[in-house]
């Protein structure tokens, strides 16, 4: 009942429309119901020569002898009746069909967008947590599933339930045996129906499942396929994904099997209705008790009936799928997004200054497991700071905090002496800029993706970051330059050229504070050099932190925290750091000294 | 990436094609000829119902003879018999062409996937192959398999309902003939106007598929750059769109049936208006007006089902171009000796060497031109230059994932094209600078390397690398799930495990292409270490930007724009003071200067 109301949040100036949809349906249905009547009446009445006797008990005398042989003189009046009746039955078939159309389109977009802008601000925790294909999967399969209830499914049950209502009241009128006998196998199809496609929905379960294996072992060897060749595993892969889609193919078969079965035997319950319709109906007109007429509109009304019936007991077992489905949207759409607003207002046209303080900062992203234990830290605006340790030190951790992407921590954050929490979360996050070992990039063009950040950007401007994060030379050997276009996955841009477009990203709109994480790890270190000597310019200009495996990447920062475990083991300059027993002594060591030894 | 969107709307019937595919399905011809049987008795069963009920009329009810009844409904019984087994064996029996034909395709197409090169797959994006093997061959067995049953019951329909009405009235009969083209143009028209809409759609659909896809995968991007609004108001766009063209479809075949009934009840009425006079006039009886009207009623179902056949086969066209087009494919490589057991035997302990190679991606952009090298047996040589000069490319060359376009490269004194691809790529190990993990936990991603090595032979193999303490730091130790392309781990750590998963394979020549870039400075000098050990007894290729991790090598080369412009071991190369001094001397100074920078500070 929930998942009910949770769909009519999104009906708002719908309702009437779908309503109109359903009147629709019951429009076509009574005159689809004329036409076997006028086929009737033309049989009995004007070929036959019986007297009239209307359905549902209407006194038919009012039409008299007069019209009948008026009719039998001019048949074509019936043929026009005929198609009449067929046009417009199915004019207002064709309006309930695009009327729904557009009433389940439309809810569709409506779910779709809230679930695009509610997903983009969701806490970046939820993002780093779920699975891509499963919340794409939510965001299309599933709302075309509630999309399809609305438009065909729910439309379909109220055909068939408004078929059986006008339906049974005129066979009724007509001959109450022969509605008996028309309607005895009807409610063992439609049961037959559904229990069947209950039983075996498990079944279409497993094909899927089966299938999307298949999928999953294709795309991994595609992906992996450099390891494949480098390790000759090629014949152990043909195996694999033969052993998935001979599985695939199996659980197909078999599904189609059953599926076979039944569909014969509903098949033959169908025929067996309309043929114990039909040998009875012809032993009853033998008799008198029925008139031939008669006959053939029962035969045409248990047409009318079995189909959407046999129809209804499947899109039954269907009305569960919608209830996930929407169970599925309302897990995403209920998961609360991130507070935005805070009691502290940067004005639009301000600069932070950029001074941060980390005050026995901890933090955790699942408690059993401390990322952060108590980090107390000082940088002063236009600092640079450079961080070094070990992977899973908890050194992206601890930049990831400065932007609000992660709540939850304990102890104190101040920027410009203010507690993080207080700033508006965007107000806050247009102040910096990060750029991340791994960046991601927009399918669009590399100019597009450098201003993205900086509404009406200028080409000079696009251009001169560029030169400062050393792209501008790699980009102008492109075809189209600054105009050319990352493939998927960026599949045109090397790593270093990834990351040095992400730097020149985050240089556009001239952060407050700037934060590296590891963002040169794969540019060459001629090119590192020449980035770093374009960093030192700047310096001042934004307290810039620097995370990095290298003793090259802390040539310019002012100080340097080597962090171990979640805790700062060292801080200082270099010169202070290199006096002291410790790790960073250590690294440079390692990597100091046996380049003197070399030499 | 344009090559790759969905083709365009191809107009022209390309016989050719859908005679190649039914090649393809030729596995299946005793079962597509019993489908093709089973669909004629069905069409059979079609054609008769409305002869048994005309057969009562007139008959029985007309006459008011009871004799016969019995008889009459036991016919009856046995057509449902007989109708049970023959839905039962069409539905069957497509299926089994059904799947059958898909899996056949899936297998041939997978085989020759892999039998392709390397450029082959720098060209084709990955989602592009997958597409082609997973929904582009479902369509085709599915238009194959129903598109027999559409086409032979359609067809058979056709012919014995006209078969029939002819030989119970030709003037009626033609009634039903006129109809015949008014509702094939309909249905035609109007199949192919619901597929050009639902093309569109499926076009939009992913379109904003992947523009979700971007969203969560660029979460963190988006937030720090603060684009959500923007972000959304392109979706929306999308979006909107998306609406508009689904409408626009579902109109367009909310109308295909209610026109097609209107046309038929055209029939209906002509039916009742003439029968009724030539029953009045006393020329057919009731049984035949009524069989007629069943007929006039029933005709439009095999013309629209093969209508729609041939507007789904117009658009299964494109899916089958594609998937020919990947079956037509030509490997650049290939392999012309088979790799037998003595092959299998053979160590690659051998010199390699390089012969006026010649090597480009693209033509006019060569990145090699008359390149020579000659790499000994268990030499271990360093490759270092600049982004772009063409260290990554020399590896793929050696590893014979390329193939030179001129000159030639020679394993021991056989040139290799000559030698089994197997062979060679059996006895390299490659470790790649953004290493490639599969789904799984961590001990089958190193087994990888050696299929049947035991729990203990990977365990050891990670513990030379130095994996083994992160490894055991990890939730469930080897068991622990990587993910997704290994992505619930750091780009070091998975440098790692590829590194053991090498280490495991035990090769004979061992390729270190920037493989330890992303691991701390710690871990690195241990891997180092690892790396030398690991050296020992085999000839080794390392590709690498930091100057300081490669000086233990034999020999190292300093590439510049395809060629080799120094040689030597590390003291040499200090000592001749050249290129190679000058950049090594760089990256010492710049350390040296930073240590000035800092004690200024």
């Amino acid at each position: 009942m929930s998942s009910f109301r949770f769909i009519l949040t999104y009906m708002k100036r719908l309702k009437l429309k779908y309503l109109l949809a359903i009147l629709c349906i019951i429009i076509a249905a009574c005159f689809s119901f004329t036409t076997p009547l006028i086929i009737r009446f033309t049989v009995d009445n004007v070929l036959g020569k019986k007297p009239i006797d209307l359905p549902l008990g209407i006194d038919g005398s009012f039409l008299g002898d007069g019209f009948v042989s008026f009719v039998r003189a001019n048949l074509w009046l019936a043929a026009l009746a005929i198609v009449l009746i067929s046009v417009i039955a199915h004019s207002f078939t064709f309006l309930r069909g695009k009327i729904s159309a557009q009433v389940s389109e439309e809810l569709a977009r409506r779910l779709r967008t809230a679930l695009y802008d509610h997903i983009q601000r969701l806490p970046y925790a939820w993002h780093s947590k779920v699975q891509t294909g499963d919340i794409i999967q939510r965001c299309t399969s599933d709302v075309d599933t509630i999309r399809r209830f609305v438009g065909l499914q729910l439309v379909q049950l109220g055909r068939g339930i408004f078929m059986s209502l006008l339906i049974i009241p005129i066979m009724l009128s007509m001959n109450v045996r022969m509605t008996l006998i028309s309607t005895v196998v009807v409610p063992i199809i439609f049961v037959y129906a559904y229990v069947f496609f209950r039983q075996v929905r498990k079944r279409f379960q497993a094909a899927d499942e089966a299938e999307g294996y298949m999928t999953t072992v294709l795309e991994e060897s595609l992906n992996g396929i450099r390891v494949v060749r480098a390790f000759a595993r090629e014949d152990f892969e043909v195996n694999r994904f033969e052993s998935a889609a001979d599985d695939y193919r199996a659980k197909c078969r078999k599904l189609i099997t059953i599926l076979a079965y039944y569909w014969a035997s509903s098949d033959a319950l169908c025929l067996l209705q309309i043929a114990s319709v039909f040998i009875f109906g012809i032993g009853w007109t033998i008799r008198g008790n029925l008139s031939l007429g008669t006959l053939l509109a029962f035969s045409t009304y248990i047409g009318m009936l079995l189909w959407p019936i046999r129809e209804m007991g499947r899109i039954l077992t269907d009305l569960g799928r919608a209830s996930v489905s929407i169970g599925r949207l309302r897990e995403i759409l209920d998961t609360p997004t991130e507070e935005m607003q805070g009691s502290h207002c940067i004005l639009p046209g301000t600069r932070l200054k950029g001074r941060i303080e980390f005050r026995k900062l901890s933090f955790a992203y699942d408690p059993a497991n401390p990322i952060l234990k108590g980090v107390d830290l000082n940088i002063a605006a236009g600092e640079t700071i450079a961080i070094l340790g070990a992977t899973g030190s908890g050194k992206s951790t601890l930049v990831n905090l400065i932007p609000r992407l992660f709540d939850n921590y304990s102890g104190k954050i101040l920027i410009d002496g203010i507690e993080l929490e207080a700033y508006n979360r965007q107000e806050l996050r247009r102040q910096i800029g990060i750029v991340l070992q791994e960046p991601f990039l927009y399918s669009r063009s590399i100019a597009d993706n450098i201003g993205i950040a900086v509404p009406g950007i200028e080409r000079e401007r696009i251009e001169e970051v560029a030169r400062e994060s050393a792209l501008y030379e790699s980009v102008s050997e492109f075809e189209q330059g600054f105009d050319t276009v990352i493939g998927e996955r960026g599949i045109t841009l090397s790593g270093g050229q990834r990351q040095r477009t992400a730097i020149s990203r985050a240089l556009a709109h001239d952060p407050a504070i700037l934060i590296l994480d590891d963002a040169l790890s794969a540019v060459d270190s001629e090119t590192e050099q020449e980035i770093q000597r374009n960093l030192l310019r700047r310096k001042g200009r934004a307290t810039t932190i620097i995370i990095t495996h290298r003793l090259t990447g802390v040539s310019v920062a002012d100080r340097i925290v080597v962090l171990e475990h979640g805790r700062i083991a060292q801080m200082g300059s270099h010169s202070e750091l290199i006096e002291q027993p410790g790790v960073y002594r250590r690294i440079w060591n390692i990597q100091h000294q046996l380049e003197l030894e070399a030499i | 990436m344009n090559t790759y969107q969905e083709s365009e709307y191809n107009s022209r019937f390309n016989w050719r094609l859908w005679w190649s595919l039914l090649k393809q399905a030729m596995p299946q011809r005793g079962k597509i000829i019993a489908l093709s049987i089973v669909m004629v008795f069905n069409a059979l069963v079609d054609a008769i119902i409305p002869l048994l009920t005309r057969y009562g009329i007139d008959h029985m009810i007309i006459p008011k003879r009871y004799d016969g009844i019995v008889g009459l409904g036991l016919i009856y019984l046995g057509v449902i018999l007989f109708q049970f087994v023959m839905v039962y064996l069409l539905i069957d029996l497509a299926g089994r062409v059904e799947t059958g034909m898909n899996f056949d395709l899936r297998r041939v197409c997978y085989r020759k996937l892999q039998s392709m090169s390397f450029s082959y797959y720098d060209r084709t994006p990955t989602g592009w192959i997958v597409a082609r093997l997973g929904s582009d061959i479902s369509r085709l067995g599915d238009v194959v398999a129903w598109g027999i049953v559409d086409l032979v019951w359609g067809i058979a329909v056709l012919i014995f309902t006209l078969g029939v009405v002819f030989t119970l009235s030709w003037k009626l009969a033609l009634i039903i003939v006129c109809l015949l083209p008014v509702i094939a143009f309909i249905s035609i028209k109007f199949q192919m106007k619901m597929l050009k809409s639902y093309r569109l759609v499926r076009k939009f659909n992913s379109m904003i598929t992947s523009s979700i896809g971007e969203g969560i995968h660029g979460a963190k991007t988006t937030k720090t750059l603060v684009r959500e609004e923007a972000n959304l108001t392109e979706f929306q766009e999308l979006n909107r769109n998306m609406y508009r063209h689904s409408v626009k479809a579902a109109t367009a075949s909310a109308l295909f049936m209610p026109l097609v009934l209107m046309v038929s009840s055209l029939g209906t009425g002509l039916v009742v208006w003439r029968g009724g006079s030539a029953v009045l006039a006393g020329a057919i009886g009731f049984g035949t007006l009524v069989a007629f009207i069943n007929y006039a009623m029933q005709l439009f179902e095999p013309i629209s089902n093969v209508a729609r056949l041939f507007a789904e086969m117009q658009s299964a066209q494109a899916a089958a171009e594609r998937v020919f087009s990947l079956l037509e494919l030509q490997p650049e490589i290939v392999d012309s000796i088979s790799f037998d057991e003595k092959w299998k035997a053979r160590s690659m302990h051998l010199p390699i060497s390089l012969r006026d190679v010649s090597f480009a991606y693209k033509e006019g952009k060569p990145v090699f031109d008359h390149f020579n090298l000659e790499i000994a047996a268990g030499e271990s040589i360093a490759l270092v230059g600049e982004t772009g000069t063409g260290k990554t490319t020399l590896v793929n060359l050696i590893c014979r994932f390329y193939e030179p376009v001129s000159g030639s490269i020679l394993i021991g004194d056989r040139d290799y094209t000559q030698v089994p691809l197997h062979w060679i790529h059996s006895n390299i190990g490659y470790v790649q600078q953004v290493p490639h993990l599969f789904q799984g936990s961590v001990l089958e991603n190193i087994r990888y390397g050696r299929l049947d090595a035991t729990d203990d032979e990977v365990k050891e193999a990670a513990r030379i690398v130095r994996a083994d303490e992160f490894i055991q730091n990890l939730p469930e130790n080897y068991d622990y799930k990587v993910g997704e392309a290994g992505n619930l781990l750091s780009t070091g750590q998975k440098q790692l495990i590829a590194f053991a998963r090498v280490v495991l394979a035990d090769p004979a020549l061992l390729i270190l292409d920037e493989a330890t870039a992303s691991i701390d400075t710690e871990t690195e000098q241990l891997v180092q270490e690892a790396i030398h050990r690991v050296l020992a007894g085999r000839t080794g290729i390392i590709v690498a930007h930091r100057l300081s991790t490669i000086r233990q090598v034999d020999r190292i080369l300093l590439l510049h724009k395809g060629e080799i412009i120094e040689t030597g071991s590390h003291p040499e190369l200090m000592r001749r003071k050249g290129r190679y001094h000058q950049l090594y001397m760089n990256q010492f100074m710049q350390e040296a200067a930073e240590t000035e920078l800092l004690k200024e500070a």
